[in-house]
């Protein structure tokens, strides 16, 4: 291999191996392209205030006289920075050292030497296909005012508005929507240019030469059709001719079905891509969200646990496959998607961190089967999450185990054992009942002694229970010890979690008191 | 209210771990069956089982002593059927204490108006059991070992006799741990309700004859403590607060 290859390709290899200039990449793109950087919106933010400020020189220009200092930095200053931003998406477009690696690896393995001119055409057009794209054009027009002796190119400050498709999210979304409907948009254009150019035509042939008559021109004719077509209507030019109001009639009719025509086209795309633009809204607001717990399967279970985990105050994120399931959860107030929980895709889209987000998966599913399936796909992408999982048959717990469940909940031994005491002593079992299940607003609580506590009520009796009314059942120490009815005098540890239980409100004021003498 | 004998209509899943869960604490247990092939699996685990189908006919229970000795339980696999036989059921002995599974709320209601005694709601056990297991770990382990396992600390239901000191006592006046480490939890006058202790009301209920009160407590001390309520000369001392 010739010394000038070898240079290169080492030069690519550490180009790629170079964690630095790697970091600075991926920091600048996720800046700008991916906009997933924190700085992102504070980036966007500035971008918008320099085209704001750019137009608004602009403007007051054409009336008043603006000092030079503020003409400078219209020109140069602005431009300045919108150079470079564009030298750095081109930069961040593709990656040559990628491609110079991939070439000579071909190379390599068809045993020739390496191609420099395939190196230099791919890294062009790479390059370029950023270049020729629409948006890359009109950053490139929008730096053109630093040329600013030709006076004309003044008018290009007016391209830096453009710019703003890229800056603010929703008119991305109207223009991209918009987009999905160009095959109609020519469609109309074309019917529309047709009707234009006959009725002008006509017009033109009618009223041209006759006296008192306005439009004496094609153009005229053609600036009228397109004024009534419209349904605008200046009235600066009228037809006076009897032949000139026919063509009128034809053409004002016409254009009810162009108006139409539009504005169903617009509307029609919108509402189609009206369920993608809530689901990447819900996506985008899922990043945000700490702390939650992912459901998957909204059968009645799954309803109830959302609905029991939400009154204590937690955030719920629902997956169902069925889509009236997924409206279902929506209706009830929880950020759902109808995405299927047992494949990795839906994970993928959803583009949350498992470890730091997520608070526990609880897979509830109606079956066994997918409920092992949802616990595999999640394991394949993350091993420590806590995953729960209902069964449903006893003989699939140990594959619900091996599938990397951790927490398995079997139904029929709970029911059984519940069935049970309501056989054994059904009063007592009532009364326990009734306050896990929270009626009359008498709870079960756990109060966890901080540092904090143990400082200002070293013992129970100084939490006063008696007056809030609350009973301690007793002092769960440790992993195992149990301190049950304790004395009041007892002496609390750090880490020691009371069992309370009262009247939800009483428990409340007394936390707050706890709270506020501290 | 102390069981002899349980009956069991229907042997789907959670039947049988019924039927397993309760085999060691009654002598007599009968299981109902609707279909054959659950006849045979319930026969070859080991109960005593036979066909039966939801026509009014009761001959064989209507031959037992007393009925408020038996336990019945419904937990046939359609909740239709469930209802039918519960009304069926309390219509012809309405002294029977029915426990009947629901599979979800709608059911539930219509077996408390059908007759049943208890109702279970696996939707609502299993939701309340999930949520208590993860947000409140320590509790539920407690209450799982107080309420499931055999373990000393315990669970039970006092009825007070007409020869009680306690009665007309103001329960929260009572100093409890000068003579035994239970806990009151709650009292009730009748199955339906409960004055919890701590609940004003329930601070200043005055104990009457009739009235059963919940406790939790080790073993020993609510045996004890279990003799000695009913006795009519123990001296309860004061709260001291």
């Amino acid at each position: 291999m010739q010394s000038t290859d070898s240079l290169i390709v080492r030069f690519a290899y550490a180009i790629q191996g170079f964690k630095r200039y790697q970091s600075i990449k991926n920091f600048f793109y996720s800046l700008l392209e991916a906009q997933t950087s924190p700085y992102s919106k504070y980036f966007n933010s500035f971008m918008i205030f320099l085209i704001f400020s750019s137009v608004f020189i602009l403007i007051d220009e054409v009336k008043n006289d603006i000092s030079l200092e503020l003409q400078i930095f219209n020109d140069y200053i602005i431009s300045f920075f919108f150079l470079i931003e564009y030298l750095l998406r081109i930069w961040l477009y593709g990656s040559v050292s990628e491609l110079i690696i991939k070439q000579y690896e071909k190379d390599q393995l068809l045993s020739r030497d390496l191609r420099i001119k395939s190196i230099i055409k791919k890294t062009f057009s790479l390059k370029f296909a950023y270049i020729r794209s629409p948006s890359a054009i009109i950053d490139f027009l929008a730096i053109m005012p630093f040329f600013h002796e030709l006076r004309l190119l003044r008018l290009f400050i007016l391209f830096r508005v453009f710019k703003l498709f890229r800056y603010t999210r929703s008119i991305h979304t109207f223009v991209k929507v918009l987009h999905t409907k160009k095959f109609e948009f020519f469609t109309l254009l074309v019917f529309t240019s047709i009707i234009v150019f006959v009725s002008a035509v006509m017009i033109y042939v009618m009223e041209a030469n006759v006296e008192g008559s306005m439009i004496s021109s094609l153009f005229e004719a053609i600036y009228w059709s397109l004024v009534t077509i419209s349904t605008v209507g200046f009235g600066d030019y009228t037809p006076v001719t009897r032949e000139g109001q026919v063509v009128a009639m034809i053409i004002i009719i016409s254009g009810i079905g162009v108006i139409s025509f539009a504005t169903s086209i617009i509307v029609s795309s919108f509402t189609e891509q009206l369920d993608d633009i809530k689901e990447n809204r819900d996506i985008d607001s899922l990043r945000k969200l700490k702390n939650f717990y992912l459901i998957l399967g909204y059968d009645h279970l799954g309803e109830h646990v959302a609905g029991k985990l939400k009154r204590l105050g937690n955030n719920i994120v629902v997956l169902d496959e069925r889509a009236n399931l997924a409206e279902l959860a929506k209706k009830h107030g929880y950020t759902a998607f109808n995405y299927n929980p047992g494949l990795l895709s839906s994970y993928k889209r959803l583009n949350i961190d498992l470890n730091a987000q997520v608070k526990a998966i609880l897979s509830l599913e109606g079956s066994d089967i997918s409920n092992v399936y949802n616990a595999l796909t999640i394991r394949s992408i993350n091993k420590t999450t806590p995953i729960l999982s209902i069964l449903h048959n006893k003989s699939n717990q140990k594959k619900l185990s091996l599938a990397g469940v951790n927490d398995i909940i079997y139904t029929q031994e709970l029911i059984g054992m519940v069935a049970k005491e309501f056989g054994g002593e059904p009063v007592a079992f009532e009364a326990i009942n009734a306050l896990r299940s929270e009626t009359n607003g008498i709870v079960f609580e756990e109060l966890f002694i901080t540092d904090y506590l143990l400082e200002h009520y070293p013992t129970l009796k100084m939490f006063e229970l008696f007056k809030y009314h609350i009973l301690c059942i007793g002092i769960q120490r440790g992993k195992k010890d149990f301190l049950f009815n304790p004395i009041p005098t007892i002496e609390l540890e750090h880490g020691d979690i009371l069992l309370l239980t009262g009247m939800k409100s009483l428990i409340i004021e007394m936390q707050k008191h706890t709270r506020g003498e501290v | 209210m102390i069981f002899e004998s349980v009956i069991i209509f229907g042997y789907n899943d959670y039947a049988q771990e019924i039927a397993r869960q309760i085999d060691a604490s009654y002598e007599y247990i009968h299981i109902y069956t609707l279909e054959k092939e659950e006849n045979e699996r319930a026969i070859r685990d080991g109960f005593n089982a036979s066909l039966f189908d939801l026509s009014d006919n009761w001959d064989e229970l209507v031959q037992i002593e007393d009925i408020t000795k038996v336990l019945a339980y419904c937990v046939l696999q359609h909740d239709e059927h469930n209802t039918f036989l519960t009304i069926s059921l309390h219509a012809t002995f309405p002294e029977l204490f029915i426990v009947a599974l629901a599979n979800d709320l709608e059911s539930a209601n219509k077996l408390r108006i059908a007759g049943a005694s208890k109702v279970l709601s696996v939707v609502q056990t299993t939701s309340e059991m999930i949520s208590d297991y993860l947000e409140k770990p320590t509790l539920n382990s407690v209450l799982q070992n107080i309420l499931y396992t055999d373990s000393k600390l315990k669970l039970a239901q006092i009825i007070i006799g007409p020869d009680s000191s306690l009665i007309g006592v103001e329960l929260h006046t009572i100093d409890w741990k000068k003579h035994y480490n239970v806990l009151i939890l709650s009292v009730t006058n009748d199955r339906l309700n409960f004055e919890y202790v701590f609940t004003a009301k329930g601070h200043h209920h005055k104990v009457a004859e009739g009235d059963i009160l919940v406790i939790i407590g080790y073993t020993k001390e609510i045996e004890k403590f279990k003799e000695e309520v009913n006795h009519s000369e123990i001296d309860w001392g004061h709260r001291s607060w």
